[in-house]
Parts: C-alpha cells; structure tokens; sequence
C-alpha cells in the first residue's frame, strides 16, 4: 500500500518542526529517513501514520487521504492497516509478553480468533528470538528484547504498513541485525516498511533512503 | 470488554485498592446514615401513631414516668382507681376514653429481661388495636395475648407467663421502642395474670392485686374542646389526685431533638460524599497519569477514544460497584444488629429497617457507589484521550 506525504509540515508555537515534505513511500520498498537530531523524523513518522495531524499538508494511503478522517475511521486504520513501532519500549507492565504481543488483536475485539493470534505472536516471537520470553513480563526483558517484543506486536495484525522509529539505537550489532533483516523480509512480502534512524547498518537493507535534511531521495 | 476490564482490575490490585477503599467507607457510612434516618423517621412515624390518644390521664406525680413510658417505652406502674375512667367518660368534651393497667414482672420464661405487661379494654381501646397486624380480627379472649414485636414465641405460638401458656394471638407491628417487648392482655385476664403472679412469689403491692384500679385512662377530646380544659373538668369531677400527659406534645419535643440527630446525619453524609468525591478525583488523576503510556498505546494500536474511556471508566466502575456492595454490608451490619442499641443510645424510637428496605437501599447505593467509581474516572481519561498517542507516548524529557 502506498503512502504519500503532500507538503507535509509542522509548526509548534512558531518553531518549525518539519519543514515542506513531498515524498512517497512504496509497496514492497524498505525506505530510511535519515537525518540529524530534531530534523523532524519522529515527527514526520507520527504524521505517515496519523498518530499527529500536519500543521499544512495531507497524508494520503492509496487513494485515501487520511489527515481528515474521522476518528473511527482512522482507529480501524492503525488496527489493521498500520504498525508503529515507537522508539519507546512502552508495554503493559502487568501483562506477559505474549499478551503484549497480541494486544492489538484483544484491543479490537478478535476475541474469536485469539488462538490464531496467539499462534502468530509465537512465530514472530520465535523469529525474533525470544520466544523463550513469551511468559515473562516486560520488566525482565533487555532492551533489545522489549524492542523485538514490540517489533512483534507491530507486525500481529501483519499491517500493510510497517512504521519504526529508531529501531537499532542503543541495540548491540547482533540484535540490530536481527531486527533490520526480519523488517526487510517484511518488506519481501510486498508490504510498505519506514524507518526513521541515525544507524547507518539500516542503509544496507533500503531500498530507498530519504535524507530529511535536504530533502534527497537516494535509491539504495 | 467485561473480561478484559476484570483481567486488568485484578493486574493492577493496588490501584483497584486505592479506588475501592474510599467508595467502600463512603457507602458504609451513607448507608448508615439512611437506615438511621429511615428509622427514626419510622420511629418518629410510629410514635405519632401510637400517640392516638390527646391526654394521659396518670395519678400525681407519675407525669414523667409515664412520658418516658410513651416516649421511650419505660418500665414503671403506678395506680389509680377505676373511677376516674368512669368520670372521665361522663365529663362533657370527651370523645373517647379507654382504660389500661401496667404490670412490670420479673423475666418471664419467654423473655431473657423483664416484660411490661399491658392490660386493656378491647371495646373501647383506640391506642392498642391499631398496632395490631390486620390479620387479626377477632376479639382476643382471656387465653390470648398480643405480644410486642421482639417477644419470642414458643413452638406452637405461645407463650408462658407466670408458669401458664398462653396461646399468641396477634403480634404488634415494631415500634422501636422496649414497648415491643410487652405483652397486652384484656382487663378479663387480669385476676388469673396477678394470682399466678402471686403464686409464682412475685412480690405484688396491695394496690396491684385489687380488682378495680387501673394505671391511666387514655382520652380523646372532642372537636371544639380545648384539651387542659377538658382535664381540668375530669380533675375537678373526680377526688383522685392526677396528672395530665399530652402525648402529641411528646411526640412534638421528640420530633425537635430528631430534626438535629436528621441534621448531624445530613451534615456527615454530604461532607463525606464531597470528600470522598475530590478523593476520588484525585486517585483517578494519578492512576490516569501512571496509565498515560498504557492508554497512549491502546490508541496506537487501533483502540478509539470511546473505547478507552469505556474501557478505563468500566473498572471504576466495577470497583465503585465492589466497594459499594461492601461498605453497605458493613454498614448494614453495623447499623442493623444494634438498632435496638442505637435507639437506645439516641433515646429515640427507633424500629430500624425491614429486610425488603435493606436490600433495596443496598442496591440503590451500589448503583450511587459504582456511578460515583465511574463520573470521578470520567474527568481525567476524558482528558487523557484528548492527547495525542504519539505525543503521550513520549516519556518527558524525550
């Protein structure tokens, strides 16, 4: 599914957050967005997915613009369409991992097909390495496994579009590697895959890198 | 979403305490407090009913005694001769007139405590067949007696009294008062009442064995009349020394010292629930806070605005509903058990409430508990799913 930034920008009190953004991001392509700290990558992340309405400028998923859309509308869009992966581990302290991981599912009401879910939520967890983990609460996990737990419960609903911000900071090399490869085969699946990072190892896996700054688009 | 509210109550158990402890003390007391008001309203209610009568007639000297036997429902006898009820019935004002004759006994086999027993006139009485269940219709003779509400019978209904049975029947409605532990017989059983007394060694005065006296005369004035005037002819008409009791009178300086006791109650129960209200307001906006990047995420992952308040909002609820159902329990063992002790303690007629009320106040303050649980969450999820997930997402400083 493609997703396409039209003059996307953002203010806050008279501070340019992102400056003018044209650019779209497609089906089957693994696009970094680089750029140095505060140039706007986060911002221009939460805007793609809609979690941040542009001060100027619309966002469109396929033919849909979506910066209108109603809340209903745009809740069912981040339940199936989209997966976010925050540059923050932020997971529900008193719930086990493998309930973390299946959260988007209990959230939106797949009640029926839970045993599926939670099938799917031990595979990516097991690809991912840490399935041994499954049982444990997130307060017993490294960092790198929150991220790769989270990576999972980003990818439950198997979302048209993946959307990651800062996947690989502070993760060891083996972890980074672990998690840029499971992303790019996403990618191979011909689903559209963000990344927003400083970490120049994701640059192996692009297909496409986006340089906020100046506003470049390299084919990798 | 029942399940997933539930599941998440039992996860987060010590802000689930935080949210139930205030709701449970303030249901507790407000269920104390309605049941203590209820009753004595009842009390109060009961008392005007039982003050049927506009004057006491009671020998000199014995006014106060015989108040506190209205009021308060006092053990005491005193004795005047069956005249003055002759001459009371023939004085001009007077509508009605029905004698009585008090008895305190020792305990008797039915009671753990002594009884007061009453001694009336089925034809003309007014003051006790009112209280009497409707059921009963028939004339009660001179085997039966009508037992106060707390008297306890004995298997096949009955009860015994100076070592002779008597079959029960008729049970008087509560009144709150130790009056509902007396038993009322017709002037018929009188003689046997007082020679099994003797007999049994219950030490009697000459004037509680003779046959014509009684204790007091009950009256009703007529329309018209002024009622000190109409005492004044029965005290002038008769050579018997007495006393006069306006009963309505009672019942007036008991409504006056109920209306502070409604007051306190009121102030209590209205401080408690503002308090307890801001409480609440308050925990709520702590646990929302610590919930901020839990909820934020319920958003990212697809949850809307409604359901997050719903989601959150419903676990107030449920602990609201919990805390509820047991500050009333508390309240209801506290204040139900020791009615008689309250009413006691606050001087008052005090019938406290019936198992159908109880229940049905229980329900009614879960319902205010739980929608207290949930109007307090209301506020801050509301606000809390104003903002934006990506922006609560963020740790601050980030």
């Amino acid at each position: 599914m493609e997703i396409q930034a039209v003059n996307v920008g953002m203010k806050f009190k008279n501070r340019v957050i992102l400056d003018n953004q044209n650019i779209t991001f497609q089906s089957g392509k693994l696009t970094v967005i680089t750029g140095p700290s505060g140039s706007g990558k986060s911002t221009l992340l939460a805007i793609l997915g809609g979690y941040m309405k542009p001060t100027i400028g619309h966002v469109k998923i396929g033919e849909k613009d979506i910066t209108g859309l109603k809340e209903k509308e745009l809740a069912l869009l981040h339940a199936n369409n989209i997966g976010y992966l925050p540059q923050w581990n932020v997971m529900l302290k008193k719930s086990s991992v493998l309930e973390n991981v299946i959260l988007p599912a209990i959230i939106n009401d797949e009640k029926k097909h839970e045993g599926e879910y939670l099938e799917k939520a031990i595979e990516h967890l097991n690809a991912l390495g840490i399935e041994e983990q499954k049982d444990n609460y997130p307060y017993e996990l490294s960092g790198g496994e929150l991220k790769r737990a989270s990576l999972a419960r980003a990818l439950i609903m198997e979302p048209d579009i993946l959307i990651a911000d800062e996947p690989t900071t502070g993760l060891d090399a083996v972890t980074a590697t672990r998690i840029l490869e499971y992303m790019a085969d996403y990618t191979a699946r011909g689903k559209t895959v963000i990344i927003a990072t400083h970490d120049d190892k994701a640059h192996d896996y692009a297909d496409v890198i986006y340089d906020l700054a100046i506003k470049n688009v390299y084919n990798a | 979403m029942i399940k997933k509210v539930l599941k998440q109550l039992q996860r987060n158990k010590l802000q689930s305490v935080f949210l139930f402890v205030p709701v449970f003390i303030l249901s507790a007391i407000l269920f104390g407090s309605v049941v203590i008001d209820t009753g004595l309203k009842e009390g109060t209610k009961n008392l005007e009913k039982r003050m049927g009568a506009d004057l006491m007639i009671v020998p000199q000297g014995e006014k106060d005694l015989a108040g506190s036997i209205i009021s308060e429902g006092a053990r005491g006898t005193f004795y005047l001769e069956r005249s003055v009820y002759d001459i009371a019935l023939k004085t001009k004002g007077v509508a009605a007139a029905t004698p009585q004759f008090f008895l305190k006994s020792l305990a008797a086999d039915c009671c753990s405590s002594e009884v007061e027993i009453v001694f009336y006139e089925p034809k003309t009485d007014f003051i006790i067949h009112p209280w009497i269940s409707k059921e009963y219709e028939k004339q009660q003779d001179k085997n039966e007696v009508v037992v106060g509400s707390s008297i306890n019978e004995e298997e096949g209904g009955v009860i015994k009294l100076f070592g002779r049975q008597y079959k029960i029947a008729a049970r008087m409605a509560k009144t709150g008062t130790s009056l509902d532990s007396s038993v009322y017989f017709t002037f018929e059983s009188m003689d046997t009442v007082i020679n099994d007394a003797i007999n049994k060694g219950s030490f009697l005065t000459k004037q509680q064995t003779k046959s014509d006296i009684i204790s007091s005369v009950f009256v009703n004035v007529s329309e018209g009349y002024d009622e000190s005037e109409v005492f004044e002819n029965i005290k002038n008409n008769t050579t018997q020394k007495i006393d006069v009791v306006y009963p309505k009178q009672i019942e007036k300086n008991i409504s006056v010292s109920i209306d502070g006791i409604y007051s306190a109650l009121h102030m209590v129960s209205t401080v408690t629930l503002v308090l307890i209200f801001v409480i609440l307001i308050c925990v709520n906006i702590i646990i929302a806070n610590e919930r901020k990047r839990e909820i934020a995420l319920f958003g990212i992952v697809g949850a809307t605005k409604k359901k997050i308040i719903n989601m959150v909002c419903l676990q107030s609820l449920f602990v609201g509903a919990a805390g509820g159902i047991a500050g009333g329990l508390l309240g209801a063992l506290f204040t139900i058990p020791f009615g008689d002790y309250i009413g006691m303690k606050l001087d008052m007629p005090y019938p406290g409430p019936a198992a159908l009320e109880t229940v049905l106040l229980l329900v009614i303050i879960t319902v205010i508990a739980a929608g207290i649980g949930f109007v307090t969450s209301l506020i801050p999820v509301w606000r809390l799913s104003q903002i934006a997930p990506y922006t609560a997402l963020r740790r601050d400083g980030d």
